[in-house]
């Protein structure tokens, strides 16, 4: 099982609970999760916390079957099935790797369908319910 | 109660997973409890994050600024942790500064109107804006009278003694009077116990709930003619429609229970959400009463002002109604892990 210890996870909450990215106050640029240098521009210490919309559009998805999962998703994958997987385009331009959900992999997921975040169990470990953001089908 | 209470907003949260009775008794047989469906939490989702989606939908609907935000109170009796605060999780969630009031209650099936009893005299001592919510899912045995009614919904309110309420608590009282629990969960145990004592059990209810809604009404100089709403916790339709006269029978509005089930600690507030969209209108009287085994009920008298308005991306109890997908009986013993995973 992949560890990700109590104090890693923690680390990385505001991302994780919220999608809080740094927004470099020297060129604007968007990191995700927020980073000591700039991607873009390179400048060190300059990022301010900011939150992101959490709307977005399926960029690219795959869906995993049974035995694709890594083993910290197992039991939720007995209790789901096969799940897919996409890269989400975020309407502020990043593009994110997430789980999606409230959706049947095979009949519902299509390349440029609207998604937002919603809070959910993400997987167990030490316990401990790790808990972070997946996508679902976006209603208006 | 000394000052009125304002709710700034409100905001619902119901899994897209239904089971219908239908589905019940291909497996049992039969089906104990009155009504037609009842919503199933889904997979990756528990009482915490139920708790999490209705709390946001009610700060957007609100419109305030969360930083605002003075105390989180919650009631749940399904919290997937026993010693692990359910208030701090959310407040995370939200992004909440954490020097606030957390308060979770887990005493009964109507933590969620504890919460709010215990919300409204905070709030009114101590000023600010009070995030109350109820989420539940409440798990027992497959093959339990009880089991067949528990659904799954989370519900959230915020309120303040200032600003422009949609609707606006004049008074509340409790009714504590004895009875022996018959409806219970031992320390330790998943699952909850039901005796199914069925006149006990709805001889307690009958007086707990009147005691309650008695007290306030003469408090607050009121009778049933006065009332345009009246929604009672129960475990299904039922139970609070024996308690009603024929005559003010079309004053209890309890559809959201025919579809949702027993949300637990979530059903009052969820109940008193379904009145504020589906019915009331400027100036309605709302009674909202909630009932626990062994705990008692909790009344409150509301005036309702005037509609919410609708936040693009932020879905109504209407939508939570429309989206589902039925599923089959075993996939819902899988969602509710009532069999070993």
């Amino acid at each position: 099982m992949a560890h990700v210890s109590i104090p890693k996870y923690w680390k990385a909450l505001p991302q994780k609970y919220r999608l809080v990215a740094g927004k470099c106050s020297n060129c604007g640029e968007l990191n995700f999760p927020p980073k000591t240098l700039c991607k873009k521009c390179g400048s060190q210490g300059t990022q301010i916390e900011t939150a992101l919309s959490g709307l977005g559009t399926v960029y690219s998805f795959t869906i995993i079957g049974r035995g694709g999962a890594p083993p910290e998703f197992a039991k939720m994958q007995k209790k789901c099935g096969p799940y897919a997987i996409a890269i989400v385009e975020l309407d502020e331009g990043l593009k994110i790797n997430v789980q999606l959900t409230d959706c049947d992999p095979f009949d519902d997921v299509k390349i440029g369908m609207r998604v937002s975040a919603v809070f959910r169990q993400i997987y167990e470990q030490e316990g401990v319910i790790r808990y972070g953001l997946k996508f679902r089908p976006y209603i208006e | 109660m000394d000052n009125s209470i304002k709710i700034l907003g409100y905001g619902s949260y119901i899994p897209m997973y239904r089971i219908k009775r239908e589905e019940y008794i291909r497996i049992w047989g039969y089906f104990s409890g009155s009504i037609e469906e009842k919503s199933v939490i889904g997979y990756d989702e528990d009482a915490i994050t139920m708790a999490v989606e209705a709390a946001n939908n009610a700060i957007k609907n609100t419109g305030i600024d969360k930083e605002k935000i003075s105390l989180i109170a919650v009631g749940t009796c399904s919290s997937p942790y026993s010693i692990k605060s359910v208030a701090s999780e959310i407040a995370m969630a939200l992004g909440i500064p954490l020097d606030i009031a957390l308060l979770d209650f887990k005493e009964s099936e109507k933590a969620g109107s504890t919460a709010l009893s215990a919300g409204i005299d905070i709030i009114n001592s101590k000023g600010g804006y009070g995030l109350i919510i109820g989420s539940d899912s409440i798990s027992t045995d497959p093959g339990e009278n009880s089991e067949h009614t528990l659904g799954a919904a989370a519900a959230a309110l915020i309120i303040s003694k200032s600003g422009n309420g949609i609707a606006e608590i004049l008074n509340k009282k409790s009714s504590n009077i004895e009875f022996i629990p018959d409806r219970f969960k031992k320390e330790g145990s998943k699952n909850l116990t039901d005796l199914e004592i069925a006149s006990y059990s709805n001889y307690a209810y009958k007086n707990s709930v009147k005691n309650a809604m008695n007290n306030l009404m003469k408090e607050s100089n009121l009778t049933l003619e006065d009332i345009d709403h009246i929604f009672i916790q129960g475990h299904d339709l039922k139970q609070p429609s024996r308690l009603i006269d024929k005559k003010y029978k079309e004053k209890l509005y309890l559809d959201i229970i025919r579809i949702t089930g027993d949300c637990g600690s979530a059903t009052s507030l969820l109940g008193l959400n379904s009145i504020f969209h589906y019915r009331a209108k400027s100036n309605d009287k709302i009674i909202l009463v909630s009932y626990a085994s062994g705990a008692g009920s909790d009344a409150f008298y509301i005036k309702f002002n005037n509609k919410q308005q609708k936040i693009k991306g932020v879905l109504t109890i209407e939508q939570y109604i429309n989206r589902k997908k039925y599923i089959a009986y075993e996939k819902y013993l899988k969602f509710k892990e009532l069999i070993e995973l």
